[in-house]
């Protein structure tokens, strides 16, 4: 592989000695960042950008931090897209602790119950259901 | 003024090992984002007398990390289509 330019180590400035810049032409370009919670801590990465990591305690102050980065490192013509990646745990008025996973955990059971004592046909199915069942237990014992 | 058009930068696994092992902490990948996103890139087209015609690229990684590049037109014929081959990066 050809090691082009390659020599030994040498400062900015002196890499840069009678270097001049040509107009540099990029097209549109887009970066995503994406913020994650995980046990209220709070953390900026990119999948487009290898290395860049932000943390804070708090999205805003995330999100201030990781603008900070970005304003002093990128190109302002690249479009930065903001994804919320994992909703953080939120309490609920009536549901204090339980996040939504759990929430609809529980209700779930409480929503098939109240539906069976409201809705016509889960009703008509419980009787008969239960009817099947008395029959079986009166035939089961000779009474018909 | 001449310009340099830089839409897709492509790279070998080859080139990706080297730079990997030879001039941590950069690695191929960073070397392409920070030329295709970061502010303050440098470019220009150099005659070298064995690789021949090239850009040669001064960025910074998003880490901090300055560097010198060294990429080659994929098509030496039409070298406004804009992709490279990256063939080494180091830090400077």
């Amino acid at each position: 592989m050809p090691e082009s330019g390659e020599g030994n180590p040498v400062s900015w400035e002196d890499a840069r000695v009678g270097f001049k810049p040509a107009e540099l032409v990029r097209g549109e370009r887009s970066l995503t960042v994406e913020y994650r919670c995980q046990d209220n801590h709070w953390t900026a990465t990119s999948p487009d950008l290898d290395g860049f990591e932000v943390s804070a305690s708090s999205l805003g102050q995330l999100k201030t931090a990781a603008h900070a980065v970005l304003d002093d490192w990128l190109d302002p013509a690249v479009r930065v897209r903001e994804e919320l990646v994992g909703q953080p745990e939120q309490p609920r008025a009536g549901t204090a602790g339980r996040s939504v996973k759990h929430r609809g955990y529980y209700w779930a059971p409480v929503k098939a119950a109240a539906s069976v004592l409201r809705g016509k046909r889960h009703r008509k199915s419980w009787r008969s259901v239960s009817e099947k069942g008395l029959c079986a237990d009166l035939g089961s014992q000779g009474i018909r | 003024m001449p310009r340099v058009v830089l839409a897709d930068v492509r790279c070998t696994d080859a080139v990706a090992e080297h730079i990997r092992d030879k001039h941590p902490p950069l690695t191929a990948r960073k070397v392409t984002q920070a030329l295709t996103y970061a502010k303050n890139v440098a470019a220009n087209w150099e005659d070298d007398p064995v690789y021949g015609h090239q850009v040669a690229a001064f960025a910074t990684t998003v880490e901090g990390v300055a560097f010198k590049a060294y990429l080659h037109p994929v098509n030496p014929n039409d070298p406004d289509e804009g992709s490279f081959d990256l063939n080494t990066a180091f830090p400077v």
